[in-house]
């Protein structure tokens, strides 16, 4: 361990010291010739810092400063190259600038330099040239406020540097690299990051080449400095990739401007620019691709903008109506938002758009090319009502993009009276976007988006698999969670003990009589219960139900206990299947209405287990076969607890066995109304509600459905039925509860209902006889409801004589009488 | 609330949906159109590099705002109609299922339904758009999916408040129509002329604007491609000025309060109302 600690030390210590000799070896044979023209610098040289070497080198010499850390600040005040070999570091500690050049001719190259002071008055520098024909290459500039600041530096080469800004808010940043009344200088192959500009002034005929100018303010910023070239640099991610500024004589190729989105976000910006010949360059998604403003200044010096790609940017160009003798061809405008816009009020007809029968491509040009020679045999034009209105009324662009400006610029389109202002007319468009073969294109991966969007596809292939795959598995649904009694109520041994019927005593009223109200009535039920001991399954209390002003269920109270069948009789309107939707809770009511203890509104959930409910028109989803409807009301009841009928059992007590695969829309009324009772036996329910359950049956399917409900009375089912047919209580009630107008008028047990005629005896009696008459008539078993000046009397057929009859009998004079057939 | 019963009522739903003729007809328009903009989109750039995803969203953005609200709306607005016409609301109803149950899983099927539409008519052109070589970032791409579906959401939920209260499918489909022809057209273009006419402030216009929720989405979706807050003149350097960063996830807060509340407003109506 300890030997590798040693080679470890050891061999970079070595490496160190080799690299010493050898550049004192070359210094000592160069010195033969010139002794004094080179010095070395390292701990163990005979110079131990660059101040003390610079201060012994004499003119032309050179300084080499090998790998280690250095104390700024350097001045370079007589011509020397001070070589950095290794990457040594001369390091500012944050005060003032580090590195300054004031001879002419001297050399900086291979170096860190870092932590200069951050102060904007003072200029605070990485290196600092303030004398013409300076070298500054290879180096790397971290942590400074200026990277590159020429000062009167005409002649000098910045090449090759990485230059990274000062982690300050942009507006007290420096900028990267700095050019000030330095002409000629050269520019390359430089990266600049996180700098406030790169900057150049009353710089002429300099070369800005092969540069990166990224994440600052202005990528690169060029006034007052005539005859320069901006050739092959990239701006990316500034909030201005480049803007030139009064000056003559640019030449701008091949330089990519993405994504510089500032609060101004130009790609390439000119101003006040005079004869700039822009070609092959790449303005890609900025908010505005090439600014162009008052350029040129003077109409004999245009400027030419040839072979351009403008893609993707907000607005492509934006144009000053000022513009007079500019020249654009062979540029290919792809996708912009807004083509064209214009600055400012006036139009562009000062712009040429096309030389020499060569104008530009518009990937919105809707024209054709009949002769095939590339270019479009209508002109471009591009006029937007909507760009018209935004360009005067600037908050207008707040629609951009919605259906509303389209439609502006479809009515203008469709509507001529409202054409607005020709903004580009391009008499020879291209048809083709013509790109030079080595435009230096970006190639962004493939691979996010793609990633993104297959996960899109799979995660809904899987959504839509698993929607499928659950259709199977309810097809296998099981077993279903029971009815479970509230505490204190009927307990779940109750409800599963076979009945043991005992007829209710004959409790009979109109819900106006003092005997026969229906609150004493339902009193006379639960006192009836109580003391039995044997709380109902199915208790309502003094339910009222209005629809608007019209009271449907007026103030009903009843109960049903376990194993028993009630029929709630009454003709149409009478309020049966009302009362059925309130203890349902598909209604809202006013009262209690209470299944196996719970309450209906409070605990529907725990209600509804304990209950069925067969509809008089049964619906389900016609497009489920009858298997699937079964499977899918399982899951409703619960698909743990381990007791209940499967599937397959429903089916089979419901004979609907054969018909299981049948759509539930190609079913008869018959083994629809079969297929409600199967869904409401899921689960096995104490109770269950019928509407009319054999209405509108042939007689078949009639018998075949009362003989189930017998056989599940039988097992112990109790069941509230809404009857209009006298068989249907004749074969399954063992009481009759009578309703009319919505009230309870009577109610008897099912050995005394006598409406199996389906007649109705109306007798005139008022006062002292009619009461006389009523209770007469129930004495004798009949149903008989009261009125202010009338009773109605149920009657079956072939006796619709008999209470008139047994009237006469006891004494009772009738005059008159009518008879009511009922539906 | 059982989980069983609400997946029950949504895959239910989810595949309703996928038999409904509006739906499909709308989500076919729409996966149809994105990729026949993508298509297009590669077919103008013609080169690699140049078309990607990010460049083909403007495009994207217009057709979201035309056809998404609408499916939103339509299954909304049918949702329990539907079922209260076809008499199937009282058969669900009488099963031990309560009425928040129900309404969470229909919106549950039908956003599943909605997003499914949507994953697929984002997800094919950008496979095109990868696949040809076109490239470019998932984040932007995934935003705009994200904003569609809050949109869609926003469509759902007024559609079910629609069929909250609503009888008659005729009637709901009508008022849904009707609703997305204000969201669309009539909303921007009343505030429009009102801007042109009144001399609206950047700040009123803005205002007003917000409302909408497809002013939201759009907004959002046009700042979430990367554009400056410029692109959308002194309205949106206001919007950006007055809440900096914020301004998008206020612009989703605002979508998720059209998400939210009308469904909320459906479901008190839906709880408290004669279910036939």
């Amino acid at each position: 361990m300890s030997r590798r600690l040693a080679r470890t030390i050891a061999l970079p210590a070595l490496g160190l010291a080799a690299l010493a000799a050898a550049v004192a070896s070359a210094g000592a044979r160069a010195g033969a010739t010139a002794p004094a023209a080179s010095l070395t610098v390292c701990p163990t040289c005979p110079y131990h810092t660059p101040q003390q070497a610079l201060a012994a080198a004499p003119p032309g010499a050179t300084v080499t400063v090998l790998q280690g850390q250095y104390q700024g600040a350097l001045l370079i005040d007589h011509p020397v190259r001070l070589q950095g070999v290794g990457g040594p570091v001369i390091d500012g500690g944050g005060q003032g600038t580090v590195v300054r050049i004031t001879a002419q001719d001297s050399r900086i190259e291979g170096f860190v330099v870092r932590g200069s002071g951050t102060s904007l008055d003072h200029e605070d520098t990485g290196v600092s040239v303030e004398a013409p024909e300076v070298v500054v290459a290879n180096n790397r500039l971290e942590d400074v406020l200026f990277g590159i600041y020429l000062k009167q530096a005409p002649g000098s080469r910045i090449e090759t540097n990485t230059i990274t800004g000062k982690a300050l808010p942009l507006a007290r940043r420096g900028d990267g690299i700095r050019l000030w009344y330095s002409r000629g200088v050269t520019i390359t192959g430089n990266t600049v990051t996180g700098a406030r500009d790169d900057l150049l002034w009353f710089s002429p005929d300099s070369t800005v080449a092969n540069n990166q100018f990224r994440a600052g303010r202005y990528g690169l910023h060029l006034m007052y400095s005539d005859d320069c070239r901006a050739v092959g640099n990239v701006f990316e991610d500034d909030a201005v990739g480049a803007y030139f500024m009064y000056s003559v004589g640019l030449r701008l190729e091949r330089n990519l401007a993405r994504r510089n989105r500032g609060p101004t976000g130009i790609g390439i910006g000119l101003r006040d620019m005079d004869r700039v010949e822009a070609r092959d360059n790449l303005i890609l998604d900025n908010h505005v691709g090439l600014y162009v403003y008052e350029s040129p200044r003077a109409s004999d010096a245009p400027n030419l903008f040839e072979d351009n790609v403008v893609a993707y940017n907000d607005a492509g160009l934006a144009l000053d109506p000022a513009l007079r003798g500019d020249v654009f061809r062979g540029n290919s405008f792809l996708n912009n938002q807004q083509q064209v816009r214009l600055d400012g009020e006036g139009t562009l007809d000062g712009i040429t758009w096309a030389w020499h029968g060569r104008g530009n491509f518009w990937s919105d040009y809707t024209g054709y090319d009949a002769d095939g020679d590339g270019v479009g045999d209508v002109p471009y034009v591009s006029r937007r009502m909507f760009e018209q209105l935004a360009s005067a009324h600037p908050e207008l662009r707040l629609f951009l993009l919605s259906p509303a400006a389209s439609a502006i610029d479809w009515a203008a389109m469709a509507f001529p009276v409202f054409t607005p202002n020709t903004v580009v007319l391009d008499p020879s468009p291209l048809v083709r976007p013509l790109l030079a073969a080595d435009l230096p294109l970006p190639h962004p991966s493939r691979l996010p988006l793609g990633t993104a969007a297959l996960g899109m596809l799979l995660s809904t292939f899987g959504l839509l698999a698993g929607a499928l795959r659950g259709r199977r598995a309810r097809d296998r649904a099981g077993a279903v969670a029971p009815c479970s009694p509230a505490v204190g109520t009927v307990s779940r041994d109750e409800i599963a003990r076979p009945p043991t019927f005992t007829p209710f005593p004959s409790v009979s009223g109109d819900g106006r009589g003092a005997e026969t109200l229906p609150g004493a009535t339902a009193e006379a039920s639960g006192e009836a219960e109580v003391m039995r001991g044997e709380p109902p399954l199915l208790q309502v209390h003094n339910l009222v139900k209005r629809f608007g002003t019209a009271r449907v269920v007026d103030d009903i109270s009843l109960a049903v206990r376990r194993g028993e069948a009630v029929a709630l009789w009454g003709p149409n309107g009478a309020g049966k299947t009302t009362v059925l939707r309130c203890i349902l809770g598909l209604l809202r009511y006013q009262g209690e209405v209470r299944v196996a203890g719970w309450d209906v509104r409070r605990d529907p959930k725990r209600a509804l287990r304990c209950l069925g409910y067969v509809a008089q028109e049964p619906a389900f989803h016609a497009e489920l076969t009858v298997a699937q409807t079964l499977a899918f009301y399982h899951r409703f009841k619960g698909a743990q607890a381990a007791q209940g009928a499967s599937v397959a059992e429903l089916l089979d007590l419901t004979g609907l066995v054969p018909h299981r695969e049948k759509r539930v829309s190609a079913l008869s009324g018959g083994m629809r109304r079969k297929l409600a009772l199967a869904v409401a036996l899921i689960g096995e329910p104490p109770l269950l509600l019928l509407d009319e359950p054999t209405a509108n049956l042939d007689e078949q399917s009639r018998r075949d459905l009362l003989a189930l409900l017998t056989q599940l009375k039988q097992r112990g089912t109790a069941l509230l039925l809404a009857a209009h047919h006298a068989d249907e209580v004749q074969v399954l009630a063992d009481r009759v509860v009578r309703l009319d107008a919505g009230a309870i008028v009577a109610e008897v047990a099912a050995a005394g209902f006598r409406g199996r005629g389906g007649s109705r005896l109306r007798l005139p009696l008022s006062g002292s006889p009619r009461d006389e008459a009523a209770r007469a008539l129930r004495e004798r078993g009949y149903v008989v409801a009261e009125y202010p000046d009338h009773l109605v009397v149920e009657v079956g057929a072939g006796h619709k004589a008999s209470p008139l009859l047994e009237l006469s009998r006891a004494g009772i004079s009738v005059e008159d009488f009518e008879l009511e057939q009922e539906s | 609330m059982s989980v069983d019963a609400v997946s029950a009522v949504a895959t239910k739903e989810l595949r309703d949906a996928l038999r409904n003729r509006w739906f499909l007809m709308d989500a076919g328009a729409f996966v149809l159109l994105s990729f026949g903009l993508s298509y297009l989109g590669l077919a103008g750039g013609g080169l690699a590099g140049l078309a990607g995803f990010g460049r083909t969203s403007a495009a994207l953005i217009s057709l979201v705002l035309l056809i998404v609200p609408l499916m939103g709306l339509s299954v909304g607005a049918l949702s329990l109609t539907g079922e209260r016409e076809r008499g199937t609301l009282a058969t669900l109803l009488a099963q031990p299922i309560t009425r928040k149950e129900l309404f969470a899983g229909k919106w549950c099927g039908l956003a599943a339904a909605l997003a499914a539409a949507l994953a697929v008519g984002f997800g094919l052109p950008g496979l095109i758009i990868a696949a040809a070589g076109g490239g470019g970032q998932a984040g932007p791409y995934l935003a705009l999916a994200g904003l569609a579906f809050l949109l869609a959401l926003a469509g759902l939920a007024v559609g079910m408040l629609l069929s909250a209260f609503v009888q008659r499918t005729a009637a709901a489909v009508g008022l849904a129509v009707g609703l997305w022809l204000v969201f669309v057209f009539v909303g921007d273009l009343g505030l429009l002329g009102a801007g042109l006419a009144m001399q609206l402030q950047a700040g009123q216009l803005l205002t007003l604007a917000l409302v909408n929720p497809l002013t939201d989405f759009r907004v959002a979706a046009i700042l979430a491609a990367g554009a400056s807050p410029e692109t959308l003149g002194p309205a949106g350097l206001l919007l950006s000025r007055t809440l900096g960063g914020w301004n998008l996830p206020v612009l989703v807060g605002l979508l998720a309060l059209w998400s939210s509340l009308p469904l909320v407003a459906g479901y008190w109506i839906f709880a408290r109302e004669d279910a036939v």
